[in-house]
């Protein structure tokens, strides 16, 4: 018995009762039109570990908690369809608005629904000891590709035109790897108290092209990786991410951090973690790593424009972060200092009263 | 049984979700809805169902389609009526082609040698050689089968059926206190299997789980009565092909067909005096007792090829 595409693609619709008039391949979907409307098909490879995630961001989907584009079940109750040898899961079609090369819209709604998928699963604080650990293996490995570089940049008798580029800012970013291993290597916060942080469901894989935009309807799709974690994580690469991604000029970080602020306001210890992550930056360490591993001839001019944009963007984005959690907390330090001076001037009248 | 019969096509309805309802036959209940035939089934026994629901978890893969449960709107797979469960299945009607497919058989036949275990709702059969010795000997003496042409093919066939009766029982020796077995359903056949978007749609269906092995050793036994001797060489060699029969399939497939039963039910309609065409039995007899050896022989000579 040969099996065909065509008969593969029916086998999986049987499971949803589905008679195809069309279908047409897009991208890494199929998009499947029936007399009960249009279908997204796609095929990819789970595990179960995986296809339990989609089912609790089902759950939480359809209870409303979050606002997300799940597969749809099947008529045994399915998620998710096996066969031969590859899963296969169905969504509804949505005619997207905003074109997918479209980063700085995209974007712009991404930082809004990962605030709103963080706030509305959020838990309470938990000891973030693991985290910090987490953190210093990860600058550890960093600060390895940073030392290897300049060791042999330093070597050179004549430093290549990339080389020289990094070596003129490596200061800082050394400096500032320091500072995050400072901050990551305490056991307490400013308060002396042991450092906690919020869980929450993370993504696992936010991308603006995992986030589908239909006029004003804007969800987030494909959470197969997606599980509880210490959300401010996923906060931090994300912005991580779209300063690589970005164009330096084209984003407005400060509108970026505010959208997601207002969702989902991060407390001090968020804060402050946020700013420590962005300090040791993985592209410019993937690309340092990259040149240094180069088998063929390097192309010079593509790294040193590579590490151009990538430090023009890193510092816009940095600076502008810093600067709005700074004038927050100096209007938060303000109106406490208000209330405060408020309940002095309030405790002293009915001092003088009594 | 009216007022339950529109009970449940009314549940099944409301919870299955189907626009407009046509009841197409009503033994199995079969129903035309706007998604395509559709099989409803009413449950009495819940513990039976509750079987059924987990054997159907453990036997649906991505290899073949099988007769799962609908969920319903809330997302359980049945609907309760009081006492009764209802469910819904589909229903293909195009029944699989076994000639020339035999590949694709064998590989849903060892997926299910693999797959489809479990307690089997019948208890195990004690010594069958004793048991053919003690019905033989309770027989015998009775009067009226002494004259008659079947038993005198009884009697001179019962030293055969002992000893393959007896080769059955050694065959399963060696297999015994297994905590689960290979099973199929008790009406398993060929009707069990139907052809869909290339590829076998398996029927558990909704009787009982019992020992597979004689379920499968019946339906080669049909097949090889059914089609030619080719398509039973080439099924047995796709089998052997899969590589998974391991040593206990073997010996109690085996032992299903030693075990001459044939020989009991001819011993049956012996004692029995209201058999009118000896002939007809004789003959039908020795073609099941031939046929048996020869499989044994085929089988014997493919699947268990070094």
């Amino acid at each position: 018995m040969e099996r065909t595409a065509s008969n593969q693609i029916n086998r999986i619709l049987f499971y949803y009762d589905l008679k195809p008039y069309n279908y047409t391949p897009h991208g890494q979907l199929t998009r499947i039109d029936t007399i009960a409307g249009s279908f997204a098909l796609k095929e990819k490879v789970l595990n179960d570990r995986q296809i339990r995630n989609l089912q609790t961001v089902y759950d939480l989907s359809r209870r409303l908690v979050i606002d997300a584009v799940c597969p749809l079940p099947s008529k045994y109750g399915d998620l998710v369809i096996q066969d031969s040898g590859s899963s296969w899961y169905l969504m509804p079609w949505l005619d997207e608005t905003v074109d997918d090369s479209d980063f700085q819209e995209r974007y712009r709604h991404l930082f809004v629904k990962a605030g709103q998928l963080h706030m509305q699963t959020r838990g309470k604080a938990v000891d973030c000891t693991s985290l910090d650990q987490g953190m210093m293996r990860v600058l550890a490995q960093r600060q390895r590709i940073w030392e290897l570089f300049m060791y042999q940049a330093e070597h050179h008798v004549y430093p290549s035109p990339f080389e020289q580029a990094v070596l003129s800012k490596a200061f800082i970013y050394l400096e500032n790897m320091q500072r995050a291993r400072n901050f990551f290597s305490q056991e307490k916060n400013d308060n002396g108290k042991q450092k906690t942080l919020r869980y929450a469901l993370c993504h696992g894989r936010l991308s603006p092209l995992h986030l589908l935009i239909e006029n004003e309807r804007v969800r987030l799709t494909n959470f197969e990786n997606s599980e509880d974690g210490f959300f401010i994580v996923e906060t931090a690469t994300l912005f991580e991410q779209a300063s690589a991604m970005l164009e330096p000029e084209q984003a407005n970080w400060r509108d970026f951090y505010r959208s997601y602020q207002s969702v989902c306001p991060l407390s001090s210890e968020e804060q402050a973690f946020l700013l420590h992550f962005l300090l040791f930056p993985g592209a410019h360490a993937r690309l340092l790593d990259q040149y240094m591993h180069a088998t063929n001839q390097v192309n010079e001019q593509w790294f040193v424009r590579q590490w151009t944009k990538l430090c023009r963007a890193h510092q816009i984005m940095y600076t502008a972060i810093k600067k709005e959690i700074d004038e927050e907390n100096e209007i938060r330090a303000a109106r406490q200092a208000k209330e405060k001076s408020g309940e002095e001037g309030h405790a002293e009248e009915e001092h003088a009263e009594t | 049984m009216i007022d339950d019969h529109a009970a449940v096509l009314s549940a099944a309805a409301a919870h299955f979700n189907f626009g407009r309802i046509r009841v197409v036959s009503d033994q199995p209940l079969l129903i035309e809805t706007e998604r395509g035939m559709k099989k409803i089934r009413v449950w009495e026994n819940n513990a039976l169902l509750k079987i059924h629901l987990k054997w159907r978890e453990r036997v649906s893969g991505d290899q073949f389609l099988v007769d799962r449960m609908y969920v319903t709107r809330a997302g359980y797979p049945l609907v309760r009526l009081g006492r009764l469960s209802v469910t819904c299945h589909d229903a293909p009607s195009l029944l699989f082609k076994q000639e020339g497919n035999e590949k694709t058989l064998a590989q849903l036949i060892d997926y299910l040698f693999q797959n489809s275990r479990g307690i089997p709702a019948e208890k195990p059969v004690g010594s069958y050689n004793a048991y053919v010795h003690q019905l033989y000997e309770q027989t015998k003496n009775s009067e009226s089968v002494q004259q008659s042409e079947i038993w005198s093919m009884v009697s001179a066939c019962f030293s055969s059926a002992c000893a393959r009766a007896e080769t059955a029982d050694r065959l399963r020796k060696a297999h015994h206190g297994r905590s689960t077995v290979f099973l199929l359903p008790e009406d398993f056949s060929y009707h069990s299997f139907f052809s869909l978007f290339d590829t076998i749609f398996f029927e558990i269906g909704q009787s009982r789980p019992v020992n597979g092995y004689g379920r499968i050793a019946a339906f080669f036994l049909d097949k090889s009565l059914m089609c030619s001797e080719q398509s039973m060489h080439r099924l047995f060699e796709a089998v052997r092909e899969n590589g998974s029969m391991d040593r206990e399939m073997v010996d109690l497939l085996l032992a299903e067909w030693y075990e001459p039963a044939e020989w009991v039910r001819l011993l049956h309609y012996g004692a029995s005096s209201r058999v009118q065409d000896n002939d007809l039995i004789i003959q039908e007899f020795r073609k099941i007792w031939d046929r048996k050896i020869k499989l044994i022989k085929v089988f014997e000579s493919i699947v268990m090829q070094p």
